[in-house]
């Protein structure tokens, strides 16, 4: 795995607004200054920079004033992947989703060292937080791919108070989630991590979306409250357990819509091609 | 009231807890069942009951439990009825008089075999047996087995003895017929061939007996061919004592009693089937007995539920499923 953590290098994210900051980097600055990207004419007097000057515009302007061309400069941005680790993430159907969860976080280490953002990781588990990995810009990559992972706990109170503590610029968060949450626990995290933008990552599992419609009886696990039942699987039961999983993901689908976010889903494996694509058309 | 018969099993108990710590299938995680379709809720308490209740009828039935029997009183229609049998010697004579040969039959086997089938027919009497030949014996006190009736009936076929002590004999059953019952209706019925001299102080204390409480006395009389019938009354100038005439004297007594008396004289075996039929019609009244109930083996019946349990819980072990086959994909899709 480690040999394809180079398919992650395509990956890239560009904010539709400028950033604030002072520290070079890969990304459009909102300040203004030296660059290879044109922003704007100024007057020389506001912004003495005579080695950038405007002969046309100052030649032709009727009051004589000297202009000086600015550019828009270039920073950083800090990547910050939030993943929820909790219990869920271990139930295994068609997809190892902890296995997932865990390269992803590596190849956005890796995606970020090559565009030369800092990386910072935290992992959270129900209420817990398993990982904590402050802002860096060594390569991660490979030591996230030997990341001990053990999903457990329930509900999203870790990745909310991490949503407080992380600052509201500069920053861009990826939240890679199974998303295996209500509508209303769904609308608080995204609450909390607002205004910040956000990149979500849906993890999906095929086999949990429509179960077997073979008749039988099934006993069903809850990892996250340890609650345990036995159904009568029949035709009728799968059909409607998979119409209900269906109005569910619209209803999150519409929440993530309602504060601006357009998941990428992976179902059961990661298409890097697909990801970078979708990642290039996020809004963020 | 339930019983059993190794009740050390019982301490085994406690294991039917165990499917409430040990499932009996095996789970499939399954993400946030709270947000997922709620059915088939009552299929899981289901299951334990049946995990539990298989054990549990399992060690029941090897503490081979059982009903305890005893007996349950109900009112019926019958009475206290005591048969008195005359086992002299001459029952064992047909009712020509003749040594039974070939298909005869002898009054004594007449008399079982009639009595044996009113016997039958008439389930809620309660019967004693008592029989006087030189003396009377008690073969059977009061009682409700018919089992125990038809066998004190059918040991009455051993031969007979020489006398006939019928003034004893009624003595003995009218005893028994007062301590039968307090309330029900008692009767005495004699079977007989004939009679004999009755003691002055027997007949004294079958008075007392007759003045203390109200005994029907019914005396079915098998008279031998060329024998003389209770009711026949000797022509003048005959002698008509006790000695000569004990049937006809006996009578008289039984009706000198002011007790309900019938007496039926019969000569053949179908005189005395319509004699006994009589009797069980003029005794049938409201009778308070009581119902023989057996002990019943209940083990059969905990190892069935027990197998009906251990089948159902088989065939949900078949019709196991996981919620959806784990097969995970490669993190990576294939180039």
């Amino acid at each position: 795995m480690n040999a394809q953590l180079h398919l992650f290098d395509a990956l890239a994210w560009r904010l539709t607004q400028g950033l604030p900051g002072l520290r070079m980097g890969a990304h459009a600055g909102r300040i203004r200054g030296a660059g290879e990207s044109f922003a704007d004419i100024a007057p020389l007097l506001a912004h003495p920079d005579p080695r950038r000057l405007d002969l046309r515009r100052s030649i032709t302007d009727p009051l004589g004033v000297l202009h000086v061309r600015r550019f828009q400069t270039r920073t950083d941005l800090r990547l910050h992947v939030a993943l929820d680790a909790s219990a869920s993430l271990g139930a295994v159907a068609h997809a190892d989703r902890a296995g997932l969860a865990r390269l992803l976080a590596a190849g956005f280490a890796q995606a970020a060292r090559r565009a030369r953002d800092p990386f910072s990781l935290t992992v959270c588990a129900g209420d817990r937080v398993l990982h904590d990995q402050p802002p860096t810009r060594r390569s991660l990559a490979a030591d996230l791919l030997d990341l001990p992972l053990a999903p457990a706990g329930r509900g999203t109170a870790a990745l909310e108070a991490m949503a407080h503590d992380l600052p509201q610029e500069r920053i861009l968060v990826v939240l890679i989630s199974d998303f295996e949450l209500s509508p209303d626990e769904l609308a608080a995290l995204l609450a909390a991590l607002r205004p910040r933008p956000v990149l979500s990552v849906w993890l999906r599992d095929s086999g949990f979306d429509a179960p077997s419609p073979r008749l039988g009886l099934a006993e069903l696990c809850d990892p996250e409250t340890g609650r345990r039942r036995t159904v009568l699987t029949t035709p009728r039961w799968a059909a409607r357990q998979a119409q209900l999983l269906r109005d569910r993901q619209a209803a999150l689908r519409r929440i993530l819509a309602e504060h601006g976010l357009s998941p990428i889903e992976i179902t059961d494996s990661i298409d890097v091609a697909e990801l970078a694509a979708s990642l290039s058309e996020a809004p963020l | 009231m339930i019983g059993f018969a190794w009740p050390p099993a019982l301490f085994a108990l406690p294991l039917l807890l165990l499917p409430l710590v040990i499932r009996w299938l095996r789970a499939s995680a399954v993400p946030r069942l709270d947000l997922r379709a709620v059915e088939g809720r009552a299929v899981g308490p289901l299951l334990v009951a049946l995990a539990m209740l298989a054990p549990a009828a399992l060690i029941l039935g090897l503490a081979q439990p059982y009903l305890r029997g005893g007996s349950t009183a109900y009112r019926g229609i019958g009475t206290n009825l005591v048969l008195l049998i005359d086992r002299s010697s001459s029952m064992d004579d047909t009712f020509a008089g003749r040594s039974p040969q070939g298909g005869d039959e002898s009054k004594a086997a007449a008399a079982r075999r009639i009595l044996l089938d009113f016997i039958a027919r008439r389930p809620d009497d309660r019967i004693g047996i008592a029989a006087f030949s030189t003396a009377p014996m008690l073969v059977l006190p009061m009682t409700e087995s018919r089992t125990a009736i038809a066998a004190a009936v059918a040991a009455l076929a051993e031969p007979g003895l020489s006398q006939t002590d019928v003034g004893r004999g009624l003595t003995l059953a009218m005893g028994m017929a007062h301590e039968a019952s307090a309330s029900d209706s008692r009767a005495v019925v004699l079977v007989s061939d004939g009679a004999a001299v009755i003691a002055p102080e027997v007949q004294t204390a079958l008075r007392n007996l007759a003045a203390r409480r109200q005994v029907n006395i019914y005396w079915l009389y098998l008279r031998t061919k060329g024998a003389k019938g209770i009711f026949e009354v000797p022509e003048p100038g005959q002698a008509d004592t006790p000695h000569l005439r004990p049937e006809r004297h006996l009578h008289i007594f039984l009706q000198s009693l002011g007790l309900p008396y019938h007496a039926f004289e019969a000569d053949s075996p179908g005189a005395v089937e319509d004699a006994v039929t009589e009797i069980g019609r003029m005794e049938s009244r409201p009778i308070l007995t009581r119902r023989p109930v057996p002990r019943r083996d209940l083990a059969w019946a905990c190892h069935l539920l027990a197998s009906l349990c251990c089948a159902a819980l088989a065939a949900a072990r078949w019709l196991e499923r996981r919620y959806a086959p784990r097969r995970p994909a490669p993190l990576l899709v294939p180039a």
